[in-house]
């Protein structure tokens, strides 16, 4: 593992593995989409209580689901850039930020079109919705901050000392529908016996999940290879400029 | 604990000495609270239930309006270059900050709350709680500003985006502090708010002294 | 025992602003001799300076202090490496008194000591005054008692005469033989051409 790790700690090998992964990861997510919407729409019941509406859960749990494997993810590279001083960990913390706040409203968007008929409301400030939207908020102010700074190298590695301070969220919002059980469902999936869901409705999710995964991991390497890209452009540049004026 | 005490007697001397904005904040925390009976109208009924929450709004603002000077004086005259060459940990620096930060706009915060929240009508015997709430939570406010204050120095202007990074991070204190004297108010109780408040500052002070001075030796490069 | 010399670099490289600006930097420093710094505008001499005083990461190489890898900051007599940067790191809220008595204390230097350095400067008359009225030579002067009262024997110096007179300048230059010839060391990037013997040059660029 650390091997794997280590070996592509060398941007032009990166460079080269995730080119060559890239578009396996792309057709993944395809096609993994295809079968999950034709498993969610066609291939699945309805909900006995909710009729037709249940299938707004097949974007909107998956989608909740990466909006918060992201954000751990991040920790993770996080830790691994700052204590391991990996040298590409803190450009993939960056460059996943955006797409965990693209999964993050998805989610909050999803699950308020979701709610409405079901409990009658747009929003409620209950435990879960109140911590999504504030990690929302915090992968905003994230991308905001990192944005500002102009250098690259620095700006990524500010990308990981953020993460890092906004880590505490991450266990209130996944114990926070145990602690103060209100209007959201309980956990029904990730729980200590397994799932109550029954099989039918969990195969369209997990299809939809890898599908998200899928969609997480090329955007991620192609976020990465842009800002490798941009880096390697300015050091061109500036060569060049040098070169010129001699 | 000498270098501390030092330290700390630095700091207060060069924000006593008019050189921050102390005052400042504290200023704004009285008008952010006043805004409240004015914003909201005179319904004493309307502003008993809110005022643990307006109390709670107030000291966040004052805390974020206040954290820009944490560290930026002393990185951007050099200090903090000398007193590294000097042997003391950033990391030692960084928390001797934050506790001076704390004294000076936390603690206050925490003294004056009882009798502005009485102003805002909050009933007396919710007082109790809402201090100690305001005790337990106003030195995370400062821990975890406290990065977003470090980072700054590496930006150089800071302003907007700090506060716009900042508040979010706070908003889980806030929620588990105002929800103490809401709780406490409306009778279910507010120890397990208190609980979990208490909970934030230990995981705060072990991580962020290690991330605050990663930010500043990041704006050193 | 062999003579380890206080500070050795190998084939040290170094960035700013994410692009290498010097490489292959092998110096060494040993007791009772200065190191001057010299090159053109952006040669990267802050920069190293700054590398060796542990503020800036290098890329490559090594930097050794009496042969190990870590950087010395403290012994029983206090810091063993003083920093005169750009920055001046006075508090301008403060006096010149508060300001030179914080890192004597800090330092726990005797306060004739520090007496000592004021008077060799001639500063005892603006002691009450707060650093914000002093102008830039005065607050130039300030930082370089400071240094001479610091028990570090290792001065980094970048450009120390800055905003400094002709008078001062020679001033300096004396403090700065005085140091070597008693033993300390000094590695000092300048535009000057100071006169010390037992010194070399390292120009950059």
């Amino acid at each position: 593992m650390t091997g794997i790790i280590n070996y592509l700690a060398n941007p032009g090998r990166f460079r080269r593995v995730s080119q060559k992964i890239y578009p396996w990861s792309l057709g993944s997510t395809v096609l993994f989409l295809l079968l999950g919407l034709w498993f969610a729409l066609y291939n699945s019941p309805p909900d006995y209580q909710q009729g037709e509406t249940v299938r707004i859960m097949y974007i909107h749990v998956p989608a909740a689901w990466m909006s918060l494997f992201i954000y751990s993810t991040m920790v993770l590279l996080s830790i691994f850039s700052l204590v391991w001083k990996h040298p590409l960990a803190d450009l993939l913390c960056k460059s996943s930020a955006p797409i965990g706040a693209s999964f993050t409203l998805i989610a909050l968007v999803t699950g308020s079109i979701w709610g409405k008929p079901t409990w009658g409301t747009w929003w409620v400030w209950d435990a879960r919705l109140t911590s999504v939207f504030i990690l929302f908020l915090i992968y905003m102010g994230h991308i905001g901050l990192v944005r500002s700074i102009e250098d690259h190298t620095k700006s990524a590695k500010a990308a990981a000392i953020l993460t890092l301070i906004g880590a505490i969220n991450i266990p209130i919002i996944k114990f926070s529908v145990d602690w103060w059980n209100t209007l959201h469902q309980p956990a029904s999936i990730i729980r200590v016996d397994g799932p109550t869901i029954h099989s039918s409705m969990l195969v369209p999710l997990i299809l939809m999940a890898i599908s998200f995964m899928s969609f997480y991991f090329s955007f991620v390497l192609l976020n990465t290879q842009t800002e490798l890209y941009k880096r390697r452009l300015k050091t061109i540049f500036v060569k060049s400029l040098i070169e010129g004026k001699k | 604990m000498n270098i501390f005490l030092k330290l700390i007697l630095r700091d207060l001397k060069s924000i006593f000495s008019g050189g921050s904005d102390a005052g400042a904040a504290l200023f704004f925390y009285l008008l952010a609270i006043i805004m409240f009976p004015l914003s909201f109208g005179s319904d004493s009924v309307l502003l008993t239930k809110i005022s643990g929450g307006a109390i709670w709004m107030a000291a966040l603002f004052s805390s974020m309006l206040s954290l820009d000077r944490l560290f930026r004086s002393d990185y951007e005259d050099g200090s903090l270059e000398q007193l590294v060459l000097s042997g003391i940990s950033l990391e030692f620096v960084v928390i001797t900050k934050c506790f001076s930060h704390w004294l000076t706009n936390g603690l206050p915060l925490v003294i004056l709350s009882p009798i502005l929240s009485i102003i805002i009508g909050l009933n007396i015997e919710y007082c109790w709680i809402l201090v100690i709430a305001l005790f337990l939570g106003t030195p995370s406010l400062t821990l975890i500003g406290a990065v977003p204050a470090a980072l700054s120095c590496t930006i150089g202007k800071g302003g907007v985006i700090i506060t716009m990074v900042v508040l979010p991070l706070m908003l889980p204190v806030l929620i588990l502090g105002s929800g103490a004297v809401i709780s406490e108010v409306s009778g279910l109780g507010g120890a397990g708010h208190l609980y979990a408040l208490a909970a934030i500052f230990p995981i705060s002070v072990v991580i962020v002294p290690f991330l605050a001075s990663k930010a500043i030796r990041l704006g050193w490069e | 025992m062999t003579n380890i010399p206080l500070i050795e670099t190998n084939a040290l490289s170094f960035e700013r602003g994410g692009r290498e600006i010097a490489s292959n930097i092998s110096i060494v420093l040993n007791k009772g001799e200065a190191i001057f710094v010299k090159g053109k505008n952006g040669s990267g001499k802050t920069t190293f300076l700054r590398c060796l005083a542990g503020f800036v990461p290098i890329s490559s190489g090594s930097i050794l202090w009496w042969g190990k890898e870590t950087f010395p900051f403290l012994n029983k007599q206090g810091p063993i490496v003083a920093w005169l940067g750009h920055l001046n790191a006075l508090k301008s809220v403060m006096s010149v008194k508060d300001n030179l008595n914080f890192y004597a204390d800090i330092w726990r230097v005797e306060h004739k000591i520090v007496n000592n350095a004021i008077e060799q400067l001639s500063f005892e008359q603006y002691l009450d005054f707060p650093v914000s009225w002093l102008s830039a030579g005065e607050k130039r002067r300030l930082s370089i008692i400071r240094l001479m009262f610091c028990p570090a024997k290792i001065w980094l110096l970048d450009e120390p005469s800055s905003f400094l007179d002709e008078y001062n300048r020679e001033q300096l230059q004396k403090i700065m033989r005085n140091h070597v010839y008693s033993e300390g060391s000094i590695i000092c990037s300048t535009h000057d051409d100071i006169n010390i013997s037992n010194s070399k040059m390292l120009v950059l660029g």
